[in-house]
């Protein structure tokens, strides 16, 4: 929790990374806008760089495959996680001849921040079959998980059978490409295919249900009623006050024409002395709802989302 | 110097601010294409930045000319708006900034999406979004038209229609080569260049009256010909009762319109953090502050020193205040510093417009290729295309609505701004206001109440307006000649916000299927912690 604390001073500053354990602890899930719940991890930012390097550079294959490679030495571990770094982990494998194509789109999907995930996110369905499509990796798919399937390119999307021995290893080591993936009939194929749905599917809506889970237990936790009350504790009463005051103002200027004319000092009258006042007010309100949200809710608020991140992985 | 050399030193620095604009736009368009990147300039501009990108955006050419104009022509009048868009800005700090970043990607229908069925929010907030900015891009676009002729002194039909068509082929070129980014950093060079133009005239109008304000007012009012009445409410809403209920409409349009803009929405996702989110809104709430206060002494020592008739005289809607008082305080016509003066105020006001057009364009193209093409536009079952795609889409649509705008400001420009715009933030305040408080407070809120509310308020605003007077039977109506309108009020938000929020209800308490709790708990999480926030 100390960690969090410290971090709230300027957490945009600092890269993600840098105020995560070594194990790689990921900035933030990417719901991709999909609004299914289906949510990627999204890769701390010094690793971003560094592949969106190797995207500017990736007209060869074999550099966006190092660029990608250096991303997973970075983050050590990250390999056995697929569900959240599968973009980087993809480094791991991707050297191998046959297989330049996926490294190169690759090392595009993890490159920057968390745009994929729109594509990531929303089109990861049809990603997760067009891995199945190019033959080698369906098994690969079945097997890692829809998390780790989701991630494979789009890039060889109908680029037919690549016979690579490694395909996209994309996966960790233990969810390899199995033997039998090897030149299958066109039967295996599309029998594999659906398998690697119905799987990615089932993963899906595993995972949606997790994370529901997860967040729901956040919100009934104490911490989190506390900020909610905090928050709305301010900010319903503030509003109301200051639409009223501002109402009230408004109706009094078109209908109070004689009080509105009163003068206070030389020309200066109520109305100009009420006008000036919500401008005062405004800038008052401002500047108490920005410390009450700094003291009453920022640490907290930043404490329980990293520790919600921490659970959803 | 003569009236020519005065407009040729203009040209000479309109072309300076093209110029400028246009390098940052291919310096930006370097910076790569990703979706990230078009849609919010990478995420990473400082709050600061963003604070000034924001009030870039948000101070158009119709605040600075047109409500220092207001204020030469009305007084009090012209100032009762200063508040309103000034106010409405707390609206966006406290209910709207933090929970919008946390929860949004690209658009207000992210975060819509994120508890809703997507096809039918993305649809319709997609829709409502276009509509908004399309009437706002028009509103700047006919302004800057007549503007433009008129400071380079091509007062024609002709001049008119040019400066529009400049104008929008330049926001198309900021727009497609260099996304948010250059949108971005052209509204802060514009935001600081304006807010150092209108210092500089308000430093000269006080040093003029040596710092005495009452003296100030008291010589505004006396060359207003209105005298003591020129400080009180009421010269223009003072008439009769539907008049001032038009001008408390026009109030809660405006106070509630702010934080349904698509265009502002969008640049809380230009900063990493709902911290930095917030944070640049009070940058923005203490720069627009600033600035409205300048204005109000703008306006009285244009009053002052130029006179409400001759101004009145120049322009019908007051437009020409500010560079005439520019000229006024530079020495006056045909001396140098006079000249000097006016050219360089004309300058800000040219900068203002292009950076606020550019703006609207990003946010509505946006909304269609990122809401409606890539999503709205599918069967639930098909796969939304790929990142690249959709910039793609994002990049022609912006060419597309760009070229929209322009042909509907050609045959638009008898309608009046100011109008306009209050129309724009009357339909905000109608269908976004709504839809989006009900989906970041109200747990039972279902999609069809979102869809009926955004549909609900946006039908009502856009009818009541085609029936009102402004459009027909009114004294500046579009159409002369025919008399079809049975609404009294000018502007709709009296009527049509309470509808939005009317039909958000309804459509809510009558629908089918019940929220989903748990949708809503993640939402609530999100928005409050930043858990799970690109």
């Amino acid at each position: 929790m100390l960690r969090h604390r410290e971090a709230i001073g300027s957490p945009q500053k600092r890269s993600p990374g840098a105020q995560l354990p070594a194990e790689g602890r990921p900035q933030g899930p990417e719901d991709g806008g999909a609004g299914n719940g289906f949510d990627w991890w999204k890769a701390p930012k010094g690793l971003r760089d560094r592949a969106s390097a190797g995207e500017s550079a990736a007209a060869s294959a074999t550099e966006a495959g190092t660029e990608a490679g250096a991303g997973t030495e970075a983050v050590p571990g990250s390999g056995s996680e697929p569900e959240a770094m599968a973009g980087f982990a993809t480094g791991s494998g991707v050297n191998t001849p046959g297989a330049r194509k996926g490294a190169r789109s690759k090392a595009r999907a993890g490159s920057r921040t968390g745009a994929k995930s729109g594509a990531a996110s929303g089109g990861s369905h049809s990603v997760g079959r067009a891995g199945t499509g190019a033959g080698a990796a369906t098994g690969a798919a079945a097997k890692s998980g829809a998390g780790a399937a989701t991630a494979a390119p789009a890039g060889p999307v109908g680029s037919g059978p690549e016979p690579g021995p490694d395909q996209p290893s994309a996966y960790p080591a233990a969810a390899r490409v199995p033997e039998q993936g090897h030149g299958p009939g066109l039967e295996a194929v599309v029998r594999a295919a659906a398998e690697a749905d119905a799987a990615f599917d089932r993963e899906q809506s595993r995972l949606r249900a997790a994370h529901a889970e997860v967040y729901r237990h956040v919100h009934d936790g104490e911490e989190f009623q506390l900020i909610r009350r905090s928050y709305r504790g301010f900010v319903f009463p503030a509003c109301a006050a200051f639409l009223l005051w501002y109402l009230g103002y408004i109706v009094a200027a078109v209908t109070l024409p004689g009080l509105m004319a009163r003068p206070v000092a030389g020309p200066f009258n109520v109305a100009w002395l009420l006008a000036l006042l919500q401008f005062v007010t405004t800038f008052l309100l401002t500047w108490l709802y920005a410390r009450h949200a700094r003291d009453r809710r920022d640490r907290a608020a930043l404490g329980l989302r990293w520790e919600t991140q921490d659970r959803l992985r | 110097m003569t009236v020519d050399q005065q407009h040729m030193l203009a040209v000479g620095l309109f072309t300076l601010v093209v110029l400028v604009t246009l390098g940052i736009t291919f310096w930006a368009g370097r910076r790569g294409s990703a979706a990230e990147e078009f849609y919010t300039g990478g995420r990473d501009f400082t709050p600061m930045q963003n604070g000034f990108a924001i009030s870039g955006d948000y101070m158009s050419a119709a605040s600075f000319l047109g409500i220092t104009g207001l204020i030469v022509l009305y007084g009090y009048d012209g100032l009762l708006y200063t508040v309103g868009f000034l106010v409405a800005w707390l609206m966006v700090l406290m209910l709207v900034a933090e929970l919008v970043r946390n929860c949004g990607r690209y658009t207000l229908a992210d975060v819509l999406a994120m508890r809703m069925r997507q096809r039918p929010v993305r649809g319709a907030a997609g829709v409502s979004s276009i509509v908004i900015t399309l009437l706002y891009l028009v509103a700047q676009m006919v302004g800057a038209g007549s503007l433009v002729s008129l400071l380079l002194g091509l007062d024609s039909t002709w001049g008119r229609a040019w400066g529009i068509i400049g104008i929008g082929a330049l926001m198309i070129v900021y727009v497609t080569v260099g996304g948010m980014t250059a949108t971005t950093w052209i509204q802060i060079v514009k935001c600081v260049v304006l807010m150092a133009g209108t210092a500089l005239l308000c430093v000269l109008v006080i040093v003029r009256f040596h710092g005495d304000a009452g003296a100030l007012m008291r010589a505004a009012a006396a060359h207003s010909g209105y005298g003591h009445r020129y400080y009180s409410p009421g010269l223009k809403y003072g008439g009769s009762a539907l008049n001032r209920l038009d001008f408390v409409s026009l109030g809660l349009a405006l106070v509630l319109g702010t934080a349904g803009l698509p265009h502002i929405l969008a640049r809380f996702y230009t900063v990493p953090t709902a911290r930095a989110a917030r944070r640049s809104t009070m940058w923005a709430i203490g720069l627009v502050g600033t600035f409205y206060l300048m204005t109000i002494v703008l306006g009285l020592g244009a009053a002052a020193l130029v006179g409400t008739a001759n101004v009145r005289a120049s322009n019908d809607a007051g437009n020409t205040a500010v560079p005439m008082l520019a000229q006024v305080l530079g020495g006056g016509q045909g001396t140098i510093g006079g000249t000097v003066l006016f050219a360089v105020i004309s300058a800000v006001a040219f900068a203002t417009i292009l950076a606020v057009v550019a703006g609207l364009t990003l946010a509505s193209s946006a909304a269609f290729a990122h809401d409606l093409w890539a999503r709205a536009f599918r069967r639930a079952d098909e796969a939304p295309p790929s990142e690249r795609q959709e910039v793609v889409v994002a990049r022609i649509s912006a060419v597309a609505i760009g070229a929209l705008a322009i042909v509907l400001s050609l045959y638009a420009q008898r309608l009046n701004v100011a109008f306009l715009v209050s129309i724009a933030f009357a339909v905000a305040a109608s269908a976004n206001l709504p839809t989006l408080l009900f989906n970041l407070f109200w747990r039972r809120f279902t999609t069809r109440g979102a869809t009926w509310s955004i549909y609900g308020g946006l039908t009502v605003a856009l009818v009541l307006v085609i029936f009102s007077p402004t459009v027909s039977g009114g004294p500046e109506a579009i159409f002369t000649g025919v008399d079809f309108h049975w609404f009294p009020l000018e502007n709709p938000g009296v009527i049509s916000i309470p509808c939005g929020f009317f039909f958000g209800w309804l459509g809510t308490v009558t629908s089918a299927e019940t929220a989903d709790p748990d949708a809503y708990a993640e939402l609530e999480v999100r928005s409050l912690t930043g858990a799970g926030a690109v």
